[in-house]
C-alpha cells in the first residue's frame, strides 16, 4: 500500500471530511463506471455506489474499517452488493434492446454493436460464481494487476490465478452455450 | 494499483472474448447532478456519524448519566430519524459492533442511519427511469422493501413508524396508476405483476405470529388489510380494466376503504369550520351559531345542546348545509350523542355528507370535541 492510501485511511479513521471527500472524489468515478459495466442501469449503479460509500463509513465507525488496501476494499464492496442483488433478482435473458446510453456522435451501427456486445458479456458474466465474476471484472476489464485483484478477493496469488483459469474457461462455455441457443431459436 | 483499461492481457487469448471485453469496457457518462447529490448525501452521513463518535467517547468520561443526558440534550438534524431511535443505533453500534458493521443500507431499517440514504437512491433510481415498465417494477420493488421492513421491525419487537405505510401506500398506488395507463394489453399483463407481489407481500406478512405489543399488532393488521383491499381492487381490475381506468382517471385517489362513508377533512381545521379538536377544557366556550359550533367536552353546562321539536339537531331546525360547521362532539358527552335520523342512517343530515362539508360525525374520542376550535 502506498503512503497516500495510508494517509487517506488515517484520515478517514479519524473521520476527517475532507479526506472522505478525497476518497469518494477519487474512487466513485470507477466503482460507477464497475457497477453500471454488471448493472447496466445508471440508477442501480449510482445505489450501489452510495451504499458502497455508506457501508464503508459505518465500518469505520464501528472500528472496522480497511487497515490497508482502500480501492480493493471498496470494489469488494460492491461486488458484494451487486451478487447480493443478483440473487435478488437476477438479470433477465439475453435479449436486443434499444440502449440509452447511445451518443449523438457515435456513429449508430458501432454503437449498437457495441450495446449488444456489452449486453452479451453482462448476460454471461451473471451466470457465473461471485468470484468468477469479480476476477474477470477486476483483471480484464479493470485492468488490476492480480496482486491488488488477490487484494480484493482476500486470496493469495496463486489461488487468484487458478480462479482466473476457470472463470475465463467457464465464460467460454457460457458464451459457446447462448451462440448455439440463439442459432437454434 | 490504476483504474486504467487494461490492454489485451496476455492470459486472455481468446479473440472474441477480447471484443467482448474491449465493449465492457466503454465508459458509460455519469448524470453529474445525481453524483453531486450521491456525495452530498455521502458527506451528510459521514457528518453524522462523525458526531456520534465523538458522543460515545464523552459518555465514556461522563459515566452512566449521559446516555439520559443525550435523550433530552441531543438535536437531530433530520426529521426522519427520532432521538430514541438513533440512541438505540449508536447503543447498537458501540455494543453490538460485528454484524452491525457490515449491514447494507439496502436492508436499513426505518430506525437506522442508512434509512435515509436507502429512500434517497429509490429516488434516485424512480427519477432515471423514463421508461413505465420499469418505473412499475421498481414501485413494485420499493413496496416489497416497505412490506420487509414492517416484517423485519415487528420480528425485532420494535413499532414500525407509520410512514413507512404511507409510502408502501403510495408506491401500490404509483404501480397501479402506471397498469392502467399502459394500453390494455399491457395493462393487463401489469396487474397480474401486481396481484403476484402482492400476494408475496400478504404471504410474507401472514407468517408473522402475532406481535406481543398490541401497537405492532394493528400495525400488522392494517398493512394486511390495506393489502387486502388492493388485491380485491386489482381483481376488480383484471375483470374490468377500463372500470378500473376510469376510477383512477377521475381521481381515485380514494384507497379501497376510505371511500365509504365521512372522512375527516383533510385540510388544516380552523376557527369556525366546524372540524378539528376542541379544547374541551374552556368554560366560557359557548357554542354560538355560526362560530363553529357543536357540543363540547360535556363538562360545560352551558353548552349542552338540547333537542329541538323535532327531536332532531338542537342546533338549526332546517337541513344543515355545508360549510355550516355543526356536528357531533367527542363522543363522551352524554348529552349529545347524535341521534340518527329516521333512515337509521348519518344524524346530522339525510343526504350524503361530502370531505370538507364540516358536518358528519367527527372520530370518537376526547380530542374532537367539534367545538370548532382547531
Amino acid at each position: 500500500m502506498n503512503q497516500d492510501e495510508t494517509a487517506l485511511l488515517e484520515g478517514a479513521q479519524r473521520f476527517d471530511l475532507e479526506v472522505l471527500a478525497e476518497i469518494y472524489d477519487r474512487y466513485s468515478s470507477g466503482l460507477f463506471q464497475y457497477a453500471i459495466r454488471l448493472l447496466g442501469e445508471a440508477g442501480l449503479a449510482e445505489e450501489c455506489v452510495a451504499e458502497t460509500f455508506l457501508r464503508f463509513l459505518k465500518a469505520l465507525r464501528a472500528g472496522q474499517g480497511p487497515k490497508n488496501y482502500l480501492q480493493a476494499y471498496l470494489y469488494r464492496i460492491a461486488h458484494h452488493w451487486i451478487s447480493d442483488y443478483y440473487r435478488r433478482q437476477p438479470p433477465p435473458p439475453l435479449e436486443l434492446e434499444e440502449d440509452s446510453h447511445v451518443q449523438e456522435d457515435d456513429r449508430p451501427d458501432a454503437q449498437v454493436e457495441s450495446n449488444l456486445l456489452r449486453e452479451e458479456l453482462r448476460a454471461a458474466l451473471a451466470r457465473l460464481t461471485p468470484e468468477q465474476r469479480q476476477v474477470i471484472m477486476l483483471r480484464f476489464i479493470e485492468g488490476w494487476e492480480n496482486e491488488a485483484v488477490a487484494a480484493a478477493l482476500q486470496k493469495p496469488v496463486g489461488a487468484i490465478k487458478a480462479l482466473q483459469h476457470r472463470a475465463l474457461a467457464s465464460l467460454r462455455r457460457i458464451l459457446q452455450y447462448d451462440t448455439e441457443r440463439i442459432k437454434n431459436e | 494499483m490504476s483504474e486504467k483499461e487494461s490492454p489485451l492481457i496476455q492470459e486472455n487469448d481468446d479473440p472474441r472474448l477480447e471484443r467482448l471485453f474491449t465493449a465492457l469496457r466503454q465508459p458509460v457518462p455519469r448524470d453529474p447532478l445525481v453524483a453531486a447529490q450521491t456525495r452530498r448525501v455521502f458527506l451528510q452521513e459521514a457528518q453524522r456519524l462523525s458526531e456520534a463518535v465523538s458522543g460515545t467517547q464523552k459518555r465514556r468520561h461522563i459515566g452512566w448519566m449521559q446516555p439520559i443526558q443525550n435523550l433530552f440534550r441531543r438535536k437531530e438534524h433530520s426529521p426522519m430519524f427520532t432521538v430514541f431511535s438513533t440512541i438505540l443505533i449508536i447503543l447498537s453500534l458501540v455494543v453490538g459492533g460485528t454484524g452491525v458493521s457490515v449491514a447494507a443500507a439496502q436492508s436499513s431499517l426505518p430506525d437506522q442511519p442508512l434509512y435515509a440514504l436507502k429512500l434517497f437512491t429509490e429516488q434516485v433510481r424512480l427519477a432515471l427511469n423514463k421508461d413505465s415498465e420499469q418505473e412499475l417494477q421498481l414501485s413494485l420493488e420499493f413496496a416489497t422493501r416497505r412490506v420487509n421492513e414492517i416484517q423485519a421491525m415487528i420480528q425485532n419487537e420494535q413499532l414500525p413508524p407509520e410512514p413507512v405505510q404511507g409510502r408502501y401506500q403510495e408506491q401500490v398506488e404509483q404501480a397501479f396508476r402506471l397498469a392502467v395507463g399502459m394500453p390494455d394489453e399491457r395493462a393487463l399483463q401489469a396487474l397480474e405483476q401486481i396481484r403476484q407481489r402482492l400476494r408475496e407481500q400478504e404471504q410474507m406478512l401472514s407468517h408473522l405470529g402475532q406481535p406481543k405489543n398490541p401497537q405492532s399488532e394493528a400495525v400488522l393488521l392494517r398493512t394486511r388489510q390495506m393489502i387486502q383491499e388492493r388485491l380485491r381492487l386489482v381483481e376488480e381490475g383484471l375483470e374490468d380494466p377500463a372500470r378500473l381506468r376510469e376510477q383512477f382517471r377521475n381521481g381515485m385517489n380514494e384507497t379501497p376503504g376510505q371511500d365509504n362513508g365521512n372522512r375527516q377533512p383533510t385540510g388544516t381545521p380552523v376557527p369556525g369550520s366546524g372540524y378539528g379538536p376542541g379544547d374541551g377544557d374552556c368554560p366560557g366556550c359557548a357554542a354560538t351559531p355560526g362560530s363553529g359550533y357543536g357540543p363540547g367536552d360535556g363538562t360545560c353546562p352551558n353548552c349542552t345542546p338540547q333537542k329541538d321539536a323535532s327531536g332532531g339537531n338542537p342546533w338549526t331546525d332546517t337541513t344543515p348545509t355545508p360549510g355550516s360547521g355543526y356536528g357531533p362532539g367527542d363522543g363522551d358527552c352524554p348529552n349529545c350523542t347524535p341521534q340518527g335520523n329516521p333512515s337509521g342512517g348519518n344524524p346530522w343530515t339525510d343526504t350524503t355528507p361530502t370531505p370538507g362539508s364540516g358536518y358528519g360525525p367527527g372520530p370518537q374520542g376526547p380530542s374532537n370535541s367539534g367545538s370548532g376550535k382547531p
